[in-house]
């Protein structure tokens, strides 16, 4: 990851409600991460899957367009996902309605 | 048929700006109401459920008690928010250019009452 990008992870770290930032590699490894190990592995293990079905979704119903981001609201937590070409980032923080 | 509440927040969803196609989906799957095309209407409900369905599993594996609010795919051309609520889904499709501008300036605004 080049230095652009962890200057980006800071920034986000220090933005308030942000609970957590997980970076995965293709594999579903994670390569960097805020959270606890158990957690991580957690996050990682279900964005991947997720990850995957949402590329699909997109190319299903366009090929020409592509997967830029996603975004899971629940009633606790925000999960966001921001694919890249190597890796994707995962930002988890609580709603502030 | 769909209730009354669920089919006036459809209205009033319709009306944000850059909205180009929205969709109402009852229990069964089937898209009750839509401002597009039936065919296409029924491919993105086809298309989106699985995924709902994936998040929807994968939030309450997370944390129990929790469950999913919405879902929101953006993609280099529009942003989809599949929202669910009981048995009943809104698909809603927005244009990515005219959502940032509406976000900027909200947020541009909130910036001036704060000064």
């Amino acid at each position: 990851m080049s230095a652009e990008v962890e200057e980006l992870l800071k920034r986000f770290q220090s933005m308030k409600n942000v609970t957590g930032i997980v970076v995965v590699d293709n594999d579903g490894i994670p390569i960097k991460t805020t959270l606890d190990y158990t957690l991580t592995l957690h996050y990682a293990a279900l964005m991947q899957t997720v990850r995957e079905k949402a590329r699909q979704v997109v190319l299903d119903l366009d090929a020409t367009n592509e997967f830029t981001f996603l975004r899971l609201r629940t009633e606790q937590n925000e999960v966001m996902l921001c694919p890249q070409e190597d890796y994707f980032i995962m930002v988890i923080q609580s709603p502030c309605d | 048929m769909a209730s009354n509440t669920v089919q006036m927040t459809f209205d009033r969803l319709v009306q944000l700006p850059g909205v180009t196609g929205a969709i109402l989906i009852d229990g069964n799957g089937v898209p009750v109401r839509t401002n597009l095309p039936a065919n296409v209407a029924r491919i993105y409900a086809d298309r989106m459920r699985p995924l709902v369905i994936l998040a929807r599993s994968m939030v309450q594996d997370l944390e129990n008690g929790d469950e999913l609010s919405y879902v929101r795919l953006r993609t280099r051309r529009q942003e989809t928010m599949v929202a669910t609520e009981n048995e009943h889904t809104i698909i809603l499709i927005q244009d990515n250019r005219v959502l940032d501008e509406s976000w900027r300036s909200s947020v541009a605004s909130r910036r001036a009452s704060a000064l």
